[in-house]
């Protein structure tokens, strides 16, 4: 179907119906000017209006529209006579301009009378006498109505009047104030911006903004609407579609008409008709450009040509050092050629401003004369934005030598050496929406990064900082950090990625391959080091792993700050030191109190060696200090938890949930949204428990698996508790089943420490453990609750067992269990534990073997030691440095204020 | 009626000049006026609205002459209009056409003289208003606007001074003849910078000495805020907030009418509903583009007003924009303190009689920069300028 007529270069030849199609963006505009133009008719108040905007910026079009608006508008067309006049008329002096409104009327309105008096005039012998004459005549035939003049190339026009034409027309529109103006320019003129001047202040000046993406997608998809072209006009809207539209927008530098011209490549089918419109553009706007440039002087188009040769934005002092002159003068003349239109400046960084040319458009027409039958600037540009790669590839396959494909290679060149200009410009867009922390729109721009160049590393890693910000699944993340390696086999941070996903995922086997490969391509990093070794140790191979903790200690040398010291102690840590683990975060928090990380790993190791008051009284005491801090209300919880005191516990979460909900939501493995509903069940409010499992944030994505393990139990054991039991042993048994066993462990079963403090009744607790060894059983799980209950012997410490509590509690567990075979050890370790709990005798401990020995200490002893020890007097020390750190730095903050406050007051009396 | 900054507004949307052009018509009774007035208070609207509405009986022809650049042209745009006036009494203009045709026997075809007339402006312009005198019992008033342009305009050709000096001298004799003729001399450019020239080339004439110069004052804030009212409904702009927003608008930029339209106009052009907030926005966006509205000019023209003096007059500029209102002694002082910043002619100006200093300041008055209190004390005559001075030097 052929779209109606419009004219890329001539918009008053389109018709109306497309004009008001294809008019996008200034619909606000166009109606003030034309409430304008309606109060100067039907008033004595006349508007003069001026449109500012380079070529192609729509000024034409929107005139064109306007003039068609009144016209269609019978009541106000009769009250006006409208003289639009030629573009580019011939206009030597005031009289020229005179005669010329007065042909264009008569020509309009087909006027002989007037045709025959202007004909009178003409034959005047002395071409002086015609002024006042032709003055009189235009206000004769304006009459009552008012003259609507629309004038383009404003700037121009004023120019061939100069001064004292301007003068003579600004006296006449004084004198008959019947004229209301329309008028466009390319910029603002001397004649109107400087103060001096006789039309400085006259109009009302509107610039035309260039177009944002937006508006290029509406315009183009209304054309092709108007085309018949439906296909092609969803291909516009599409994502991909508004990508390459942007990418073209850096080409148009928001130029509608540049646009309009780009729309007919999009229709054409192959590369045989692209070059010839674009040369037909260049022709025809080069000798505009050609005649601007030639009004400039000599320096000034010095500057030009070399702003364009050096194609970028460049600063005064290499545009001096290029001129071969002073910056002084380069300065001066910038700011004119400004003022003029001619350069914008693009950036300023630091003391340095730079500079490019307005319009992308004079540049590759002025180019064009250099080139010369070589490539066209602008069509390989084009082709290279438009075409991936890819695309350019296959279409060189049809090779046919031609001025087509010379630039076709061209571009393909390009492609090989350069970065893909879309691909840079969604980056961009990446980026910033990344700062604007909208991490849905910065995927987006990613995946479409990716779907211009799959082979780009940069992009996939993009979209998986994207899909962890916005909490997508951890299956997701590694499948783009497998797809980096794929794509450069050398990058290590994608191995050392993979790592720490399949550890989450708890296949460490496979975590294990790939912190192998990550340590291969840079041996001596410490933290790649200390991967390996961890996920060594996960798998047993535990000599080895001490090799590669310590060479990664070693490797990180001497730490320095507080970040490097936690991370000494997180090394330390999996090297199996935990006292010289506590000292790094000792160390780590002198330096940095406010290290919350810190105080994270700190008291995780002191939880995990039972030294569970002085954890609680270390995160009182923070909290105290920092209680703006949500994380640490989070820790204080856990380590009333830990105390029994459940209420203090929940209290502490709702506090951290009131200063941060988000933060703390995110961030924490073991995360308080499990930890709240867990805890809520402890002092018996199973309903509150089950009410909070079942919200959906209480099941948090991206969680590890051990996290959904954990949360699935419990909303299992819930169930079971709430006497809804049958389900709950389905739950419990589905949980076993589908959850593989590396992912948890024995410490992961909270459930064993809800029975023991939840009830002493002895029924309930053979009803519970006889269905866990039934299931465990089942799913050959058993060694997990072993490991379960022995780390849950830490219960004893709560206030309300009893040493007979205790004792029951293993009376039962070895009636039920005491014939299977994976329960001995555990059974062995429990009944020294409540031993232990009774007497206080390290003998107990002794007549365990080595190795059993060391699966209780140090924590069993610390659980129950009541004496202060050397950890007890370095951390009360920590404390006491802490809490001077923080109150010289509140000191520091307030002494500013205190010295101001001080000078206003008055000197003592005995000074 | 919609915003229009810069555009013809219709005589009766002039609003808040009723008081003063009684005054100036009370005034024309007795003698001719020079109206004065910082650009943009609306001198042309005014004059237009006298001619649009004029008492009973009283002609008065308003004409733009900034484009006329030769005297001969000045008689021709006269003619013209003496003629039209004399045609509405069924009047000739009997001497006139006696002088062209004792000069050649040509007749005036339209308006346009012939060339041989041009050497005899004088004596053309002399018996066209003779003729217009005498034909008009009542005062006849003939207002020239952008007359300070068409001056500037002529001394630029060869002898151009002399011309400027005798058509002055013409027209004030002319005054003094007839006693029932009346001119009006307003302008974008103050008169006196064209006498000042002209004093250099010898001028000892005051050509103006027996007209009364009326300053155009802003609007008064109750009229500023009406017109700001009558925009704001004029473009259809939603306001919750209409008086408020017009009270900002109108104090904001010193009720001067055409920054008044330029406020409006920004509002509409943003479609946004007319606030205070955005009124305050808007004029604190124009102050830091000091181009848009033209702030600029202030700063820039200094040296062309003040030549040497210029220094002295950005530091009292500055003391002021810092501190006001000052009196002279403190003014003085201030200057002497920051003495080693200035130059060494301004040095001296300072370090010598106050007087100096005082005649400046005077200057400064007339120029509209300052403005003296009843205490004596100095102040920015606008303090949209004095705001936007502040900013530009950083002081805000």
């Amino acid at each position: 179907m052929n779209a109606p007529y419009h004219s890329t270069f001539t918009p008053s030849q389109s018709d109306p119906e497309t004009l008001e199609d294809l008019f996008v963006a200034r619909e606000k505009l166009a109606q003030r000017i034309l409430d304008g133009i309606q109060e100067s008719a039907a008033s004595a108040n006349k508007h003069q209006r001026l449109l500012i905007g380079p070529r192609g910026i729509g000024k034409t079009h929107l005139v064109a529209l306007l003039h068609h608006r009144v016209r269609r508008d019978a009541e106000l067309d009769k009250r006006l006579r409208i003289a639009w006049l030629p573009e580019d008329p011939y206009i030597a002096g005031y009289h020229n301009l005179l005669l010329l409104i007065l042909q264009t009327l008569q020509q309009t309105y087909a006027l002989e009378s007037l045709r025959q008096r202007l004909e009178d005039v003409l034959d005047l012998e002395d071409a002086n006498q015609a002024e006042p004459l032709l003055e009189r005549l235009l206000v004769e035939f304006v009459g009552d109505k008012t003259l609507l003049l629309i004038v383009e190339n404003l700037d121009d026009l004023l120019a061939n009047l100069k001064e004292t034409g301007q003068r003579k027309l600004r006296a006449f529109l004084q004198n008959h104030p019947m004229t209301t103006l329309l008028a466009t320019a390319t910029s603002l003129s001397e004649a109107v911006a400087d103060r001096k001047n006789t039309f400085h202040g006259f109009f009302k000046i509107h610039s035309l903004d260039p177009f944002t993406v937006e508006d290029a997608v509406r315009l183009l998809t209304r054309m092709a609407q108007r085309a018949g072209s439906d296909d092609l006009a969803n291909a516009l809207c599409s994502p991909m579609g508004r990508a390459r539209i942007r990418a073209v927008h850096y080409l148009a530098g928001g130029n509608p008409r540049i646009y309009v011209v780009f729309y007919d490549f999009l229709t054409r089918e192959s590369l045989d008709d692209l070059v010839r419109p674009f040369m037909k553009l260049i022709d025809e706007l080069t000798p505009y450009y050609q005649a601007r440039m030639d009004r400039l002087a000599p320096l000034q188009r010095g500057i030009i040509d070399i702003m364009r040769r050096l194609r970028g934005a460049v600063t005064i002092k290499e545009i001096a050092r290029q001129a071969m002159n002073t910056s002084q003068t380069i300065s001066a003349q910038l700011g004119k050629l400004k003022d003029l239109g001619y350069v914008t400046q693009a950036a300023a960084l630091g003391r340095s401003n730079y500079y490019e040319l307005r319009e992308p458009l004079m540049r590759f027409c002025l180019e064009v004369k250099e080139q010369r039958g070589r490539t066209v600037e602008l069509f390989v540009q084009f082709l290279r934005v438009w075409y991936s790669e890819t695309e350019l590839a296959r279409l060189a396959l049809d090779g046919v030598i031609s001025l087509e494909q010379t630039h076709l290679r061209e571009a393909m060149q390009r492609a090989q050496s350069e970065r893909d200009p879309v691909c840079s410009m969604l980056k961009t867009e990446f980026q910033t929406h990344q700062d604007a922390g909208d991490h849905q729109a910065a995927l987006e721009a990613a995946e479409l990064a990716i779907q211009r160049d799959a082979n780009d590393k940069e992009s996939w890693t993009y979209k998986v900082q994207c899909l962890e910000a916005l909490g997508h699944d951890l299956e997701e993340r590694l499948a783009c950090w497998q797809r980096v390696a794929e794509i450069d086999p050398k990058d290590a941070i994608a191995w050392a990625w993979q790592d720490i996903i399949l550890s989450q995922l708890g296949r460490f086997e496979g975590a294990l391959t790939a912190s192998v490969k990550a340590l291969e391509l840079d041996p001596d990093d410490p933290i790649l080091n200390s991967n390996y070794a961890w996920n060594l140790k996960q798998l047993g191979r535990y000599a080895e792993a001490q090799a590669y903790f310590d060479k990664a200690l070693e490797l990180e040398g001497e730490p320095k700050t507080a970040p490097e010291w936690i991370q000494r102690g997180n090394d330390l840590w999996s090297a199996d030191r935990p006292e010289e683990a506590l000292h790094a975060y000792r160390k780590a928090l002198e330096l940095s109190p406010r290290a919350v990380d810190g105080w994270r790993y700190l008291w995780d190791l002191l939880e995990e060696q039972g030294r569970y008051r002085l954890f609680h009284r270390m995160a009182e005491q923070v909290t105290a200090l920092l209680p703006e801090e949500p994380r640490l209300w989070f820790y204080c919880g856990i380590a009333n938890r830990c105390l029994g005191q459940f209420e203090a516990a929940l209290a502490a979460y709702d506090r951290a949930l009131t200063i941060n909900h988000d933060l703390v939501w995110r961030r924490e493995s073991a995360s308080l949204s499990l930890l709240h509903p867990m805890t809520l069940s402890l002092p018996g409010r199973h309903a509150a428990a089950l009410e909070a499992l079942e919200v959906p944030e209480s099941s948090p994505v991206p969680a590890s698996e051990n996290v959904r393990f954990r949360h699935a139990l419990a909303h299992a054991d819930t169930l079971m508790w709430l006497d809804r039991w049958e389900e709950g042993c389905a739950e419990l048994n589905d949980t076993l089943d589908h959850f593989a066993p590396d992912l948890w462990t024995g410490e992961s079963l909270d459930i064993i420490t809800k029975l023991i403090a939840g009830t002493q009744n002895p029924a309930i607790w053979r009803r519970f453990i006889a269905v866990w060894l039934e299931l465990f059983a089942r799913h050959e799980r058993l060694t997990q609750l072993g490991q379960g209950l022995v780390w849950r012997i830490r219960s004893l410490t709560l206030p309300w067992i009893s040493d007979s509590v205790a004792r029951t509690w293993y009376d039962i567990w070895r009636e039920l269990a005491g014939d299977l075979e994976e329960m001995a050890l555990p059974l062995r370790l429990l009944k020294a534990g409540v031993d232990y709990k009774a007497t206080r005798d390290p003998q107990v401990l002794l007549a365990l073997a080595q190795e059993e020995r060391r699966l209780l200490e140090p924590w069993l002893i610390n659980l129950f030691r009541e004496e202060p020890d050397e950890i007890d007097r370095e951390m009360e020390n920590l404390l006491h440095v802490v809490k001077q750190r923080l109150m010289q730095a509140a000191d520091a903050e307030l002494m500013p204020r205190a010295a101001t406050t001080n000078a206003a007051d008055p000197p003592a009396a005995d000074a | 009626m919609k915003a229009n900054p810069g555009g013809a507004v219709s005589p009766e949307n002039v609003m808040g000049r009723d008081r003063l052009i009684e005054r100036l018509w009370a005034a024309l009774e007795h003698q001719s006026l020079v109206l004065v007035a910082e650009r943009r208070m609306g001198k042309t609207c005014i004059i237009k609205k006298m001619e649009a509405q004029p008492p009973d009986g009283t002609m008065i022809r308003v004409r733009d002459v900034g484009g006329v650049s030769s005297p001969i042209e000045f008689v021709e745009r006269v003619a013209e209009d003496v003629e039209k006036h004399l045609k509405l009494f069924q009047k000739t203009a009997t001497k006139t056409k006696e002088f062209l045709a004792s000069l050649s026997g040509a007749q005036i075809l339209g308006v346009k003289l012939p060339t041989i007339a041009a050497p005899h402006w004088k004596a053309l312009l002399e018996r066209i208003l003779g003729d217009l005198a005498q034909h008009s019992d009542r005062p006849v008033i003939l207002c020239w606007d952008e007359l300070p342009w068409m001056l500037q305009k002529m001394t630029a050709r060869p002898e151009g001074e002399t011309v400027v000096m005798d058509l002055l001298d013409t027209l004030r004799g002319l005054r003094q003849t007839h006693t029932n003729l009346r001119m009006i001399y307003t302008g974008s450019i103050g008169l006196h910078h064209v006498v000042t020239a002209l004093r250099e080339e010898g001028y000892v004439n005051s050509p103006v000495n027996d007209m009364r110069t009326v300053e155009v004052p802003p609007l008064d804030d109750g009229h500023a805020e009406a017109l700001a009212k009558a925009l704001i409904q004029g473009e259809g702009l939603t306001s919750g907030t209409l008086d408020k927003t017009a009270a900002i608008i109108a104090r904001r930029v010193d009720a001067i009418p055409f920054y008044i339209h330029h406020v409006v106009a920004a509002m509409a052009d943003r479609g946004q509903a007319a606030t205070p907030e955005i009124a305050e926005t808007i004029v604190a966006e124009a102050l830091a583009n000091a181009q848009d509205w033209d702030l600029e000019h202030f700063r820039s023209r200094l040296s062309s007003y003040y030549g040497e003096r210029a220094e002295v007059v950005r530091a009292l500029l500055d003391q002021l924009a810092e501190t006001e209102p000052l009196n002279l002694d403190e003014l003085h002082e201030r200057l002497k303190i920051n003495l080693s910043r200035l130059g060494a002619s301004a040095q001296r100006m300072i370090e010598g009689d106050r007087e100096a200093l005082r005649t400046l300041l005077k200057l400064m008055q007339r120029d509209h920069y300052l403005c003296q209190d009843r205490d004596g004390g100095y102040r920015f005559r606008f303090g949209l300028i004095r705001r936007w001075w502040r900013l530009d030097q950083g002081f805000a």
